[in-house]
Parts: structure tokens; C-alpha cells; sequence
């Protein structure tokens, strides 16, 4: 019973070192490599080289440095679901918070559009406007996935609200005529941080991985801009042969996603007791 | 009963009919489309032009088109779709039973596999088994579907052989009770990578709600009335549990349909999925608005049938 | 089972947590003779659910009985009691009915199938289960119990759930039945009857039973012996003489003549006085994970009273009484079932949005803990300005200015205006709570359990600065606790407030 918690801590920790190692990595890539992500240093000797000293992470089919593909797929992959996190959450805390403190109707009118379009796979809504569009730069795609992932957000943040709207410090607010507006800035909207940071923190763990797939399916971010999804793409027919390729970005997908989880749910286990 | 039916049916309308407006508007709107691109060419008389946009419809005012395209829908006519010189409606109803099959069988593994699972780590929360198959479900979880394939494929498929790389069914292969097995055989990897990720939530959710009704007042009520443990834990404990597990599982269903797109992709599988990825890939409009259109009337469906049995499992969503 | 031994012998019954180690029963010791009824009061916190589950055999892992501790049912050692034999006692010979009726039944499960368990897992066969059960309904007057044994828990009122749980008690004719709180939820003409009814079956089946309660009155009406609890220990032990009348009906008076005594002092008085109650009914539904909202509590039952401009009227009741519902009510928190709530000739039941903000202004709230009310991030002087914005008396470094003059009439240092709720002792966030109500000049000043939290020195002074602004400002106050003495310092008017309903009105 004693170690769990204790243990639960260290992961939250771990999680959180790993993702800010992640960040660093990704804001110092042009210091940590030696060679330029899109750069082919020679196509015919240099392909699919190994791990070595030279190529600490290998080389991929057209002799680019891994490790920097890697590093400057960090800034892509980071970048687009921060982008996408903070849209998401935006919308998703205004359709939520106003649905709970708006009159009953349009609260049910907001949370019956929120459940309908949470209906809607998500990849199939990405896939419709992905063909529309053509190609898509990185920041519409940023955009397109946070607005397409608020729903849970807004669901989340309606229910936490509505539980504060009953707590002491609110209803003394509101005995005391505070009107809707001031409540939600002055008073809901702080005390929603803990319940924000666990939404943000799971929007995120979802993000990376949508990216990634969509990246990883040459419907994201395209090569030769590295993004994690699109370097697995490119060792697919071999994997074998050229673990390397594929191995690296699995796991730092993979390790991103755990951390951000397990951020996550501490973050919730400390807030919502 | 049959009034909240009725309601969640006309909401389920309401998703598909938004679905079918946004498929229209893409195939009217969206650049790019070669059927345009060709009549565009500099070499098109004027007159061949506007006989071809008559062929199709495209001269009528956008809300006629808009019904047109509605009824067509409802006939099952999604369209030609020129990547494959076949109606659209042919070749969604080549792929729709190998999807089918796909995520009917993993569906069903990992709701069965995840609840039973669940059940016995909540009802047994405090050993350390039940804490470290948590933990793992927590590991599958940040595992995304697609990386999940990929190892799949790159372990037995490849580096021993033990599962076929892609495909149903092998190529002129047996057919009978063998041709079952070689269909099982090519089903296992593909429904291993779809399955593992939502039995992961599935067990997560079953793990919290047993864990919580262990600690209910009417599990207490039937002890002290000298009720058997096993009946406690069957009729009583698993049935209340899996009342959150069964709506949020409706809610979360259209998520788990998206991993089908990459695993087809994956795992080369002749279905639904693949037919929407190679559709987007020629920007064959009809047959992504075609796919897409199948995929939201099966995750309203899926959602409704959670739906019926959410009803079933707690009486008192009956009444509303 | 010779009839010459008691129904239940507890000898020494010590129960500890086996993490804290904490002694939560205390060398418990007595005898229950045969078909004797016996009551176990004593506060919450006191051990009674504790005692219970120890006697069920029902105690959370996290506690333990120690070696010494013995436990007879009849000539049976239940504490000998491997975990299976355990079970052909419990629920035969040994019954329980809990708190809570709704939470107690199972929601996905048929009521007359949940009583059919109870005697199949006892060796009784489906048929002859049912059997009972129907006769057992019927007895408990139970209305057409085929149809309401295919009903689910929700479905059923709170008494109703009540009976079907006594229907399992009693379906084997038990030696000992423990009934914990087990009325407590629900209304005093409710109680009655359920009481009853299970006092007739028991007399009938030779049950003895275990009455545990919080409220002495309806232990002593219906048991021969009171056992006293206090920190997990027996302190008293006292014989009642038998009563059959409830002490309840004699003191709790009809609405109706309320409600014309109500308007008959506002016609004395010749004004319209600031807050006429009429007929207030508050029904609560509760809500819960495993269990929607469907459980419906009168909380108030008919209540009517007014207050004169520049009256304290006080109101006192034991706690579960509904006076913080009033409250609620009053002040638009919680929705009125019915009746009507006027402040001076406005209805306040029929004002929204902005006619409802403006009007708070005039009705102002010290809530029961004023620290939790207190939004914890935003400083003090900002807190008690934001009265003063909201309302448009003043703005900006003019709100903040009068602020701090108010928080110096509450008698508050200098240094609290910059400060942070939690940076202050209890007493002085009482007296931020004030600041915060007096902010608007208020009508009327609603306070619920001003004092509550304080220590006697903090309490007095506090009621002390509340008359005193009460004399300068000539305010209305509606002053609610369970503390006589508290309000009888401040109010000129008593009123008493006895599960919902209005007892009768005292003068100080």
C-alpha cells in the first residue's frame, strides 16, 4: 500500500524529466548535431550506415544523419502537438465552461454537438480534410488536429465545472451577484488549472501519435522535413536490415506518450484527489 | 424506453447526415480533382465542357446537387471512382467484409479479453499482480497502434516467419477447413495490433469501476445476507461495474476505429481502411467520401449497439 | 438454541486499524437477552457502525478485532467462525439492515429478486422464497407486491427500499437483527410506520434487536435498554421504561396553522416585514456514481416565518434538521420545490438573470464555512471590493479603499487586507466573510452557523461584532445554528426547526 504512491511519484518524475529532455533536445538540435537534418552526404557510400561513432544513430536510404533527422523531428512532432494542444484546449475550456454556466438549453445544445462530433472518428475527419486540402504545412495541420481533438477537452472541463459551481467559494460568489463573466474569469477559471493541466497533458499523449501516424502514412509532415512519423516510413520495407531507422523513433514516440501519461495521471491523482 | 431510442437515433442521423454534407462539400469544392482538372485543359471545346458537367449533374444549382447527391447516398450510389474504373459502391462492398471480420474479431477480444482481465486486477487490487498488469495496460496504452504493428510485423512475421506479412488469405491457397486456418493465420497479427491498444483501456476502465463497487453498500447488504462470494462477484459486483466501462466504450469507439486505417495499411489488408488510404493518396474524391460516409454509419451503429447494452446493464437508463 | 442463554454475548470486543493501530473499539462488553430490543446511541465518531460490522463479521480489511475479543450468538462462537461458516449465519441467524436504503440494493437487480437471494442462499428454494418475500411485503405494508417485486431500487421511494431491506432481514426469522441508522433517511411520519412494522414482525419472530441511532428520541420510544457510546467505549447503560407514543407528533404542528400564524404577525406588526417564508418545501435528489439521481429527501417540509426590517430572527434545530436548506433556498442556491420566498414584496422565486444579480445585493450570505467561501487565490481587500464592482458602487482604487475601511470595522489588521484567505486564522476569515457581506448594504444578512468553527473566546467575540453592526446599521439578520446559547445571545425571535418542519416558537 506505501510503495505504490512512492512509486507513482517517481514515475510522474521520470515522465516529466523525459519530456523536458525531449524539448531541450529538440530547441538545441542545430548544437547537438553535426550534420544538417536534410542533408545527403552521399547517397551511394553513405546509405544505410549502422550506428557508429561518425552516425551515432546510422544512416537512412538517402544518407542523412539519423540522430539529426531525430533532433529536428522533435522540434516538428513537439512543436505541432504544442500547437494542437493549446487549440484544443482553448476551445475546449470555452464550449465547456460556457455550456455550465450557460442556461440549460444552451448547455444541452453544446454538449448534444459535442457528443456528435466526438462520434466522428477522428482520423476520418483529419483524412477528409487532409484530401481536401492537398498537402497540408505544418501549422494548418497543427490546427486541424487541435481542432478536431477539443471535444473531450470540453467534456472534461463541463463536468469539472459544474462540480466547482457547487463548491463553497463559487456559490459565495455567486450569492454575492458576481456576474457569469467575472465568475468564469475571476474565480472558475483558476481554480480549473489542475483539471486543464491533466486535459493538456492527455491531449497531448494523444497528439503525438496522431501526428506520427498521419507523418508515418505521408499525409502529415513530408519529407524531407523530418518529423518522428515520416523517419519510420522510410525503413518500412526493410525493417529488418535497417533496424535503426526504425527503432529510434519507436522509441522516442513510444517514451514520449508513457511520459505524458504518466504525467497525466499523476497530475489527476494529485488534484482530484 | 422507445422515446430515448428514438432520440439516440435521430442524434445518430443528425452525425451522418453533417458527414454526408461535408463529404458533398469536399467532392464539389476540393482542388485538385482530375475529372476538373481535365475539363480545365485549354484544349476542351466549350461545348464538350458543358455536355460532360450536364453528364454529371454539375450545371444544377449547389442545393439540387446537394439533394441529388443525398438521394444517390440513399440508393447506395456513392459514385465512379476513377482510381479504380469501378462504382464506388462495388468496391466498398469488396473491402467492407474483410474489415468487418477484422475489427468484429478484435472488438470482441479485447472487450472480452479487457473486462475479464479488469475484473479480476479490481476486484484484487491490492496484490502486486493485479498492480503490475495494471502498469502494463498503462505500457500498451502509450504503445501507438501503428509502432504496435510494426513490431508485430518485425518480430515473428519477419524475423522468424511464424505469421504471414500481409494480406487475408494466401494466393491460390487451400481452401476448406485449411483455408479457414490460413485465414485465421493471416487474421492473428493485424488483430493482435488493433486489439492489444483498446483492450488496454477497456482493462484500465474494468480495473477502476471493480475497484469502486467492491466498496459499495449493496455488496455489503448481500454479504450480510450470507450470499455466496462467487454470486457477489458475478451477478452483483461485474454486471455494476461495467456500467462506466460500457458508456464510456460507446464513446470511445469511434477512436478505436481509426487505428483500422493504419493497420490495413500495415498489414496489407483488403479492406475498408486501405481502400480510404489509397483514395486519399489518387484524391479520388467519391471514394473517400464513400469510405468516410461507411466508417461514420459503422461508428453510429457501434455507438448505439454500446448504447443497448449500457441499457441492459443499468436499469435506470431505461427511464430517461 | 436453549432458551436460557442470551440472543447475543459481546465480551471485551477491542477492534484496532492495523496500519495506525488506532483503538477504535474499547474492551466493548454486554448481553442481549432474547427478544429484548436495545438501543446504542452516541455521536458520530462514537464506534456504533463499527460495533455493527464487528458483530456481522463484516469489518473493512484495514480493521481487526484483537484474541480477546468474544462474540456469542446463542451457543454459536462467532468469532471461532472460519470465513464459510461465517456465511450460513449471516443473513439467517444474524441480520443486518443498513444506512443509506438506496446505496443498500443493488440498481441492476429486481427487489424481489434480491430478496429471493437472500433466502436461496440459505438452502430455501426459489418458490418458497418468494413465498415469503410476498408475505413479508404484504406485512410491511407494501403496496400490490407481485408488481413491486419486479421493480428496481430506483424505482421505489425511500421507505419502500427500507421495507424491502427489512423483507431480507426477517426472511429467516432471525435470533438478532442490527438496524444502523437504518430510519435515519427517512421523513418522521415514515419512520414511524417502518418502525413499526418491524416492531410487530420481531415481537412475533422473537428477534432480538440492535436499534442504533444518533437520535436519542427514537431509541427511547422503542427500546428497553439504552447502551451510551463515546470513543469506541460503553459509557452508559440505562433502562427506559416502554413508550409507545413517538415524541415527535406531539411537538411538530400542521402547515397550514403555520402559515396563518405566519401572516397574523405581519398584519400585527402593520409592515410589510423584509422576508416572508410561505409554505417552503425543499426536496433534495440524490446523486451518486453507482447510483443517478433518483433518491428524492424532503429536506423542508412546509416551513413559513417572516423577519421585520431590523429584527435577528434566529433558528435552531440538530444538525440533518434542513436549516441550511432554508438558507439555500433563501438566498436562490438551491431550487424551491414550493412556496413562496418574498424579500419585502419581491418574489425572489420568479427573478432571473440580471434582476436576480441585482437583488442579491440586497441579501447577503455568511455560509457555514466561511474559509472554503473564500476564493483561495484572489487577495482579501479584492475579495470584499469585488461586492462593491460587481454592483457598481464603486470601482477600482475607490473599491479597494473602501475595502480596507470595511475590513478595519471588523476589527481585521492592517497587514490582512494583502493577504491571502489561507494566510489567515479561522476567526479572521470569519470576519473577511462579514466584510464581504456588509461590502453591498445589505437588507438582510443570512448566516449560516456564524460560529461554528470558532473556538468559545473567537465565538463570542465574533457574535459580539455581529450585534454590534447590527445596531449601527440597523440590519435584518436571519441567523441559523445548532447552538442555542449563540442565538439566543443575538435574536429576539427563536424559531425551531425539527426534521423539515416548524416545532414551536420560543422567546428568549
Amino acid at each position: 500500500m506505501n510503495g505504490a504512491p512512492r512509486s507513482r511519484e517517481l514515475g510522474a518524475r521520470l515522465g516529466a524529466a523525459f519530456l523536458a529532455l525531449v524539448g531541450l533536445a529538440a530547441l538545441a538540435a542545430p548544437w547537438l548535431t553535426a550534420h544538417a537534418p536534410t542533408t545527403q552526404l552521399d547517397p551511394v557510400a553513405l546509405a544505410w550506415q549502422p550506428p557508429s561513432a561518425a552516425h551515432w544513430l546510422g544512416t537512412d536510404s538517402y544518407s542523412r544523419d539519423v540522430w539529426s533527422r531525430l533532433l529536428f523531428g522533435a522540434r516538428a512532432t513537439m512543436g505541432i502537438a504544442l500547437l494542437a494542444v493549446t487549440v484544443s484546449l482553448t476551445l475546449g475550456t470555452l464550449v465547456g465552461a460556457l455550456a455550465a454556466l450557460a442556461p440549460r438549453w444552451i448547455d444541452t445544445l453544446l454538449m448534444r454537438a459535442t457528443d456528435a462530433l466526438l462520434a466522428i472518428p477522428r482520423l476520418l475527419l483529419l483524412l477528409l480534410v487532409v484530401a481536401g486540402a492537398g498537402t497540408l504545412e505544418v501549422a494548418p495541420l497543427a490546427l486541424l488536429l487541435g481542432a478536431t481533438g477539443w471535444m473531450t477537452t470540453a467534456r472534461v472541463v463541463r463536468q469539472e465545472s459544474s462540480r466547482l459551481l457547487a463548491t463553497p467559494h463559487l456559490e459565495g460568489a455567486r450569492a454575492l451577484g458576481v456576474p457569469s463573466g467575472r465568475l468564469l474569469t475571476r474565480h472558475l477559471l483558476p481554480s480549473l488549472l489542475p483539471t486543464l493541466a491533466v486535459a493538456a497533458t492527455a491531449a497531448f499523449a494523444a497528439a503525438v501519435p496522431l501526428e506520427s501516424g498521419l507523418s508515418y502514412l505521408g499525409l502529415g509532415v513530408r519529407t524531407p522535413l523530418p518529423s518522428w512519423g515520416n523517419l519510420l516510413a522510410d525503413a518500412e520495407s526493410q525493417p529488418l536490415a535497417h533496424w535503426w531507422v526504425i527503432v529510434f523513433p519507436t522509441l522516442a514516440i513510444a517514451g514520449t506518450v508513457l511520459a505524458a501519461n504518466a504525467l497525466a495521471s499523476a497530475l489527476e491523482r494529485r488534484w482530484r484527489r | 424506453m422507445g422515446a430515448a431510442l428514438l432520440r439516440r437515433l435521430a442524434q445518430g442521423a443528425l452525425v451522418v447526415l453533417f458527414v454526408v454534407a461535408t463529404c458533398f462539400t469536399l467532392i464539389r469544392l476540393a482542388p485538385g480533382d482530375p475529372f476538373f482538372r481535365a475539363l480545365d485543359e485549354g484544349s476542351v471545346p466549350a461545348e464538350v465542357r458543358s455536355a460532360q458537367l450536364a453528364r454529371f449533374g454539375y450545371d444544377r444549382p449547389i442545393p439540387e446537387q446537394f439533394v441529388r447527391y443525398v438521394g444517390n447516398v440513399v440508393r447506395g450510389d456513392f459514385g465512379w471512382s476513377h482510381s479504380r474504373g469501378q462504382p464506388v459502391g462495388a468496391a466498398i462492398a469488396a473491402a467492407l467484409p474483410a474489415t468487418l471480420l477484422l475489427v468484429g474479431t478484435a472488438g470482441l477480444l479485447a472487450f472480452v479479453g479487457g473486462v475479464s482481465v479488469g475484473a479480476w486486477t479490481g476486484w484484487h487490487a491490492d496484490r502486486s499482480l493485479s498492480r503490475g498488469l495494471d502498469r502494463l495496460a498503462m505500457l500498451l496504452l502509450s504503445i501507438p497502434d501503428y509502432l504496435l504493428a510494426l513490431l508485430a510485423v518485425m518480430g515473428p512475421a519477419l524475423a522468424w516467419g511464424l505469421f504471414p506479412v500481409g494480406g487475408a488469405r494466401t494466393e491460390f491457397g487451400p481452401t476448406g477447413l485449411l483455408g479457414v486456418v490460413d485465414r485465421l493465420h493471416h487474421l492473428a497479427l493485424p488483430v493482435l495490433a488493433l486489439a492489444l491498444p483498446i483492450a488496454a483501456v477497456v482493462m484500465r476502465l474494468q480495473h477502476a469501476a471493480m475497484r469502486e463497487v467492491r466498496e459499495a453498500a449493496f455488496i455489503r447488504t448481500a454479504r450480510a445476507n450470507g450470499v455466496r462470494e462467487t454470486r457477489i462477484r458475478w451477478r452483483h459486483a461485474l454486471r455494476n461495474a461495467l456500467v462506466p466501462v460500457l458508456s464510456y466504450g460507446g464513446v470511445q469507439f469511434a477512436a478505436a476505429l481509426s487505428g483500422v486505417v493504419v493497420i490495413e495499411r500495415i498489414f496489407a489488408w483488403p479492406g475498408m481502411g486501405r481502400l480510404l488510404y489509397e483514395g486519399v493518396l489518387s484524391r479520388d474524391y467519391p471514394l473517400i467520401a464513400g469510405g468516410v460516409l461507411v466508417g461514420a454509419i459503422g461508428t453510429v451503429l457501434g455507438t448505439m449497439c454500446a448504447d443497448l447494452a449500457l441499457r441492459w446493464a443499468d436499469p435506470r437508463q431505461r427511464g430517461a | 438454541m436453549s432458551g436460557s442463554l442470551p440472543a447475543l454475548r459481546v465480551h471485551e470486543l477491542t477492534v484496532r486499524d492495523r496500519v495506525t493501530g488506532a483503538t477504535l473499539l474499547d474492551q466493548i462488553s454486554f448481553e442481549a437477552k432474547r427478544g429484548a430490543a436495545i438501543g446504542i446511541v452516541g455521536d458520530s465518531g462514537a464506534g456504533k457502525s463499527t460495533l455493527a460490522l464487528a458483530l456481522m463479521g463484516l469489518l473493512p480489511s484495514a480493521l481487526e478485532g484483537t484474541r480477546e475479543s468474544t462474540l456469542w450468538l446463542g451457543e454459536t462462537a462467532l468469532h471461532a467462525l472460519a470465513p464459510n461458516e461465517w456465511r450460513t449465519v449471516r443473513g439467517r441467524r444474524l441480520t443486518m439492515v443498513f444506512q443509506e436504503p438506496l446505496l443498500a440494493l443493488d440498481p441492476a437487480m429486481r427487489v424481489g429478486a434480491q430478496v429471493i437471494e437472500a433466502g436461496m442462499a440459505h438452502g430455501l428454494s426459489h418458490a418458497e422464497s418468494e413465498q415469503r418475500a410476498m408475505d413479508l411485503f404484504a406485512r410491511l405494508a407494501l403496496p400490490d407486491p407481485a408488481r413491486l417485486a419486479r421493480r428496481y431500487p430506483h424505482e421505489l421511494s425511500g421507505g419502500m427500499r427500507q421495507r424491502v431491506l427489512l423483507a431480507m432481514a426477517m426472511l429467516h426469522g432471525p435470533e438478532v437483527l442490527i438496524a444502523d441508522e437504518a430510519t435515519t433517511a427517512l421523513d418522521p411520519a415514515l419512520r414511524h410506520s417502518v418502525l413499526d412494522a418491524l416492531d410487530a414482525l420481531r415481537r412475533e419472530m422473537g428477534t432480538t434487536l440492535l436499534l442504533i441511532s444518533h437520535d436519542h428520541a427514537v431509541v427511547s420510544a422503542r427500546c428497553d435498554r439504552i447502551l451510551t457510546m463515546a470513543g469506541g467505549r460503553i459509557v452508559g447503560d440505562a433502562s427506559v421504561a416502554p413508550r409507545s407514543t413517538s415524541p415527535q407528533t406531539t411537538t411538530s404542528s400542521s402547515a397550514p396553522a403555520l402559515a396563518s400564524s405566519a401572516r397574523a404577525e405581519a398584519r400585527d406588526r402593520g409592515q410589510t416585514p423584509i422576508l416572508t417564508v410561505r409554505d417552503l418545501v425543499v426536496d433534495y435528489t440524490q446523486a451518486s456514481f453507482v447510483h443517478d439521481a433518483t433518491a428524492v429527501t424532503r429536506a423542508v417540509d412546509g416551513l413559513s416565518f417572516t423577519i421585520d426590517r431590523g429584527e435577528v430572527v434566529g433558528l435552531i434545530g440538530p444538525s440533518g434538521s434542513g436549516k441550511t436548506s432554508v438558507a439555500r433556498a433563501i438566498l436562490r442556491l438551491t431550487a424551491v420545490t414550493r412556496g413562496t420566498i418574498h424579500l419585502e414584496s419581491t418574489d425572489l422565486a420568479s427573478l432571473r438573470g440580471r434582476a436576480l444579480r441585482q437583488m442579491r445585493r440586497r441579501l447577503q450570505w455568511i455560509p457555514q464555512d466561511a474559509g472554503a467561501a473564500l476564493t483561495p487565490h484572489l487577495r482579501v481587500e479584492a475579495l470584499v471590493a469585488e461586492g462593491l464592482e460587481v454592483h457598481g458602487i464603486a470601482r477600482g482604487t475607490e473599491a479597494l479603499r473602501r475595502a480596507r475601511a470595511l475590513l478595519e470595522e471588523v476589527g481585521l489588521p492592517a497587514r490582512a487586507a494583502s493577504a491571502r484567505p489561507n494566510e489567515l486564522s479561522t476567526g479572521e476569515r470569519q470576519r473577511v466573510a462579514l466584510a464581504r457581506a456588509l461590502a453591498t448594504n445589505p437588507d438582510l444578512l443570512v448566516c449560516d452557523e456564524p460560529v461554528a468553527n470558532l473556538d468559545p473566546a473567537r465565538r463570542t467575540q465574533i457574535l459580539d461584532l455581529l450585534a454590534a453592526l447590527q445596531r449601527a446599521r440597523d440590519l435584518s439578520i436571519f441567523l441559523i445554528s445548532h447552538d442555542e446559547s449563540a442565538v439566543e445571545r443575538l435574536a429576539s425571535r427563536v424559531l425551531t426547526l425539527y426534521f423539515g418542519q416548524r416545532g414551536a416558537p420560543t422567546a428568549p
